[in-house]
């Protein structure tokens, strides 16, 4: 059943809907209104924009980390060991390495912070988590949002 | 594994550079080629018939809105799998917070010239709707880009954002499921037509 349900569902004679005439107009219409206002201040904009969110990044990374010490007790007046993270590019790969040697960690990670809620948490095995750039490289100017618990 | 660019990734970029410089027609033209992929995308992941439409211009919309940051090396056909997901998943939120519930089956008619072959098809398309509606979203857009759109794995994970590894578990996870689910099913069922 399973393949037989597959099957009819990969069919493009079953699944071809389109738009109407009158909404695609509508569509190609609202587009193009959507892009009107980047002739005027936005071409300005848009970079400083751009840049803001690039440096967000590490803010929110820092975040994290901010909370991953302060649940784990690490940052407190009478610690005086500082907790550790590290974050580098190896060749076409990122590194991820939590220096506490005591508590096993989750990544998580996602292209919109909304959504870490739900992805599946990868175990950082002796504190190190490691990514091939290769396999799942973000697009271009895209930012790619990273969760340690 | 994927060696270079096919036609139809080479052609995309080269409408795509052009819809950013705000050519109409090369937009459209991009609109023609992924209509269908987009609202096929919207009904498996659960989206009724009465809301589909309006999705799909949300994703067309955002689509144009974000080419100046669409990177032309790589498929077309992932970004918008990930822009229709990520609209997919924001009804789904916005449609929680309304307290509506959600919709696993849809209901379109099957023409009345058809042939009973087809109307077999679309009757055991819904019973796969049924049972995706079941998985988590995450699984069942996994299932949909993989099986359904044929997707290697490295494409999912670059739609949705997540690991190639997560996408195989993901993926061996929703076929064990929607295995027991449709064939413990095995009894005709009557699934009623709506609209």
């Amino acid at each position: 059943m399973y393949e037989r349900c597959l099957a009819a569902s990969k069919d493009p004679e079953v699944l071809a809907e389109r738009f109407s005439e009158a909404r695609r107009t509508q569509v190609i219409r609202r587009a193009m209104a959507s892009q009107e206002p980047r002739h005027g201040v936005v071409p300005l904009f848009l970079p400083l924009r751009r840049w803001a969110a690039i440096a967000a990044a590490p803010a929110a990374l820092a975040l994290g980390i901010v909370g991953l010490a302060t649940r784990d007790g690490w940052i407190s007046s009478t610690s005086p060991q500082r907790p550790g993270i590290e974050v580098a590019k190896v060749g076409d790969r990122v590194v991820f390495s939590v220096r506490n040697g005591q508590y096993d960690h989750r990544l998580m990670k996602a292209t919109d912070p909304r959504s870490l809620a739900d992805v599946e948490a990868v175990r950082m095995r002796g504190g190190v988590y490691e990514e091939s750039l290769g396999e799942s490289a973000p697009a271009r100017g895209e930012l790619v949002f990273y969760r340690i618990e | 594994m994927r060696v270079g660019p096919s036609n139809d990734d080479v052609e995309d970029a080269r409408l795509a550079e052009s819809a950013r410089s705000g050519d109409a027609h090369a937009f459209e033209q991009l609109l023609t080629r992924h209509e269908t992929r987009v609202f096929r995308v919207l009904r498996l992941m659960g989206i009724p018939s009465r809301d589909r439409e309006d999705l799909a211009q949300d994703v067309f919309v955002r689509v144009f809105r974000s080419l100046p940051g669409f990177d032309s090396r790589r498929p077309f056909r992932s970004w918008i799998y990930r822009i229709t997901v990520n609209v997919s998943h924001d009804h789904r939120l916005h449609s929680a917070r309304r307290g509506e519930e959600p919709t696993t089956l849809d209901h379109d008619a099957v023409p009345e010239s058809e042939s009973g072959a087809v109307e077999d098809r679309v009757v055991l398309r819904r019973r796969l709707e049924a049972a995706l509606g079941r998985l988590s979203e995450r699984e069942r857009a996994v299932f949909v880009l993989t099986e359904i759109e044929g997707c290697d794995s490295r494409e999912v994970a670059r739609s949705l954002g997540i690991t190639t590894i997560t996408v195989r578990r993901h993926l061996g996870r929703a076929r064990e499921h929607l295995r027991r689910l449709l064939d413990a099913d095995q009894a005709p069922k009557n699934v009623s037509s709506g609209d």
